[in-house]
């Protein structure tokens, strides 16, 4: 297990904390007549579902990147991700509802359980 | 400077700018300032109102091996064709946000929309970060009114796949050989979201290679065992959408081979038309010289910057006339505002330079001010109840609430009825009145009960099922005059009139057809709002109205 790697989680953690203020200004700013529990449960959904799994899987590969540039990709690595996971799980049977907990959780695990197994090289400028 | 504390450097100020930017003039404008509304909003064409109902039936579905009966004609063993990604992916957003599937679309694709065009600022960013920040206002063009149509149009799995384009090309220079798995996800996920878009990473990935060779004459085994991994775990993650893909689409609406060439599409539109010059134009004045001259002044880079190849060869991709990609290039030219900022980044640089004031900060100032400057310039509300208005809307619920689920709705002349893709939102079979039919009758001043029309669907692939293994059937060659031809409307269970028509003698003839079927009560009203009117059948007799001449006073 590198150090490394869990130092940089937390820093990323705290981070995360702050684009999900962030998020819900923006988003309150735009969308001005969308009452702002609906606006911080949305924002709440795109980092659950797509960035925290993906940040995570991201640490094998952006380690020595900044964070804005694991955050970004981090978005696409999960929503990748998590689309690739949910048709198959579908096609098994495990119904859509369950995905949206079930999948970033799994995902998320499975990734610090082989980074916990495999220390993450990276290679990223 | 020192940013580190909270990580708050010049490029989240930027991407922070940019995304106010964006959200305003786009999303936020076309959706009146509200994600939530009580009707799917401002949806414009069939495909967008199909992807709601794809979404909608995968929600309640819970999978998506096969089609849900009432999208595919009734059939319940119809082939899970479409390409999937973004119906799940909105799907489970729908459940984990709480926002009903009717609001997710336009909102979820936009974002994904953001997120590419923030993908592809650092990719410019690796290269300079001055170019980068002057790039990013070409970028806000794709929410000017004649890129953004691909929002109101339902070209969502475009952009979900060109977030997944992005990410791949951000890895072109990078120690990609590290990365195969990686690259095999980004890869997988754009063939399951877009297949173009996967074609435009190999393509691109594929370039690189060349330069590469022809720069160095050689290719290392490292290089060579990396493609090779690449392509065997994406095929393997695809497989089963690929021969899908391959038996249903490639293979056009023939029984072809699994392998073998493809028949021309009928439906091949080379370039020009749709979307081409006249998308360019919206660029016109100076964002337009601005993208020529940083084109002409990168000319040469490409071998040393991905950044420029990669803007060219999406440039060059715009206009590609061959193959199957072909009927695609449109989906890249709306995208061109973010493909090639690069182009305009590099000609404000240029001049900038001339004027010896190169320094970073300089940049992100003038790229945020320009940002905010075209944003403001450009912004003009758009928000529009768009096709499926509240009537509608609950017409459909109703539908989906009150009749049984093998019912098959018969729908008369509706204005936005030849977008079909609506009607697949009742959550029920619907028989639709062809327009040519309904209004011949009109003109021959007949009252009748022979009206022609079809059952609506994706029929692209022709209703595919399987038949055994690696072969398809397709039930709309197989059963033809089970899906369309003249019905007598005496028989429908339910049958659906639009009460209002933008000419207004259509809807008085579809008011006169309801009265005369009401008349003898056979027919008896169900449901009525202020735009539409369902009656049901009780009796089911073939005469059921008087049918004669159209009194015209």
């Amino acid at each position: 297990m590198s150090a490394d790697v869990l130092q940089t989680a937390k820093k990323d953690l705290a981070n995360i904390g702050i684009v999900f203020i962030a998020l819900c200004i923006i988003f309150k700013i735009s969308f001005i007549n969308e009452p702002l529990l609906s606006i911080a449960r949305i924002a709440f959904s795109f980092l659950w579902m797509f960035v925290i799994p993906g940040i995570s899987i991201s640490y094998f590969f952006f380690m020595k990147s900044k964070f804005i540039v694991r955050f970004f990709l981090g978005f696409g690595i999960g929503a990748a991700v998590i689309g690739i996971e949910s048709y198959y799980a579908g096609m098994l049977g495990l119904h859509i509802k369950y995905h949206g907990i079930i999948l970033p959780v799994l995902t998320t695990i499975i990734t610090w359980l082989l980074i916990f197994i495999k220390k993450p090289s990276d290679s990223s400028s | 400077m020192n940013y580190s504390k909270w990580e708050i450097s010049p490029e989240w100020v930027i991407v922070v700018i940019f995304s106010l930017c964006f959200l305003i003039i786009g999303p936020a404008n076309i959706l009146d300032k509200r994600i939530s509304h009580e009707h799917p909003y401002n949806i414009l064409a069939s495909d967008a109102a199909g992807e709601l109902a794809f979404v909608s039936a995968l929600n309640e579905r819970g999978g998506y091996q096969y089609m849900a009966p009432h999208i595919c004609a009734g059939y319940d063993d119809c082939i899970g064709f479409h390409p999937y990604l973004f119906q799940h992916l909105a799907a489970v957003f729908s459940n984990v946000s709480g926002l009903e599937v009717h609001n997710v679309n336009i909102f979820f694709s936009s974002i994904f929309l953001l997120i590419s065009s923030i993908i592809m600022f650092l990719f410019i960013r690796k290269w300079n970060a001055s170019i980068a920040y002057l790039s990013m206002p070409l970028m806000i063009f794709a929410l000017m009114p004649q890129f953004r149509i691909g929002l109101f149009w339902g070209y969502y799995d475009a952009i979900i796949a060109s977030v997944f384009a992005m990410v791949a090309i951000f890895m072109l220079d990078d120690e990609k050989e590290k990365k195969w798995i990686l690259l095999s996800i980004i890869i997988s996920a754009a063939f399951i979201a877009h297949v173009s878009e996967a074609v435009y990473i190999v393509a691109v990935y594929a370039i690189s290679y060349i330069i590469k060779w022809v720069k160095e004459r050689k290719i290392s085994k490292k290089e060579v065992y990396f493609i090779i991994k690449t392509g065997l775990l994406s095929f393997t993650i695809v497989l089963y959408f690929g021969v899908i893909f391959k038996l249903l689409w490639y293979s056009g609406d023939t029984k072809g081979p699994l392998f073998g060439a493809p028949p021309k599409a009928e439906w091949y539109d080379p370039v020009i038309s749709n979307f081409s010059i006249e998308g360019l134009g919206m660029l016109s004045g100076l964002p337009l010289y601005f993208i020529i001259a940083g084109a002409a002044i990168s000319l040469f880079a490409f071998r040393k910057h991905f950044q420029i190849l990669f803007a060219w060869i999406m440039l060059l991709f715009g206009f590609n006339p061959i193959g199957f990609e072909a009927i695609r290039t449109f989906q890249i030219r709306y995208l061109w505002p973010l493909y090639l900022s690069v182009f305009f980044g590099v000609a404000l640089f240029f001049i900038m330079s001339l004027i010896h004031a190169r320094k970073k900060e300089l940049s992100l100032a003038v790229g945020a001010i320009l940002l905010i400057a075209i944003s403001y310039a450009n912004y003009e509300p758009s928000g529009s109840a768009g096709m499926i208005d509240n009537d509608h809307w609950s017409a459909l619920n109703w539908l989906r609430q009150n009749t049984s689920e093998k019912s098959i709705i018969t729908v008369m002349y509706g204005d936005v009825y030849n977008q079909d893709a609506i009607l697949w939102n009742s959550f029920r079979t619907s028989f639709r009145i062809l327009e040519n039919s309904f209004i011949k009758n009109l003109q021959d001043g007949k009252i009748t009960k022979y009206f022609s029309g079809r059952v609506v669907g994706p029929s692209d692939v022709g209703y595919a099922y399987w038949k055994g293994f690696l072969q398809v059937g397709r039930h709309k060659f197989e059963e033809e005059g089970k899906l369309g031809g003249e019905r007598n409307i005496c028989l429908s269970e339910h049958i659906m009139f639009d009460k209002v028509s933008r000419q207004e003698v259509l809807a008085q003839y579809n008011m006169v057809i309801a009265q005369k079927l009401t008349e003898k009560g056979q027919f008896e009203v169900a449901y009525q709002n202020g735009a539409v009117l369902i009656i049901k059948n009780k009796a089911f007799n073939k005469d059921c109205m008087e049918e004669g001449e159209l009194n015209v006073s």
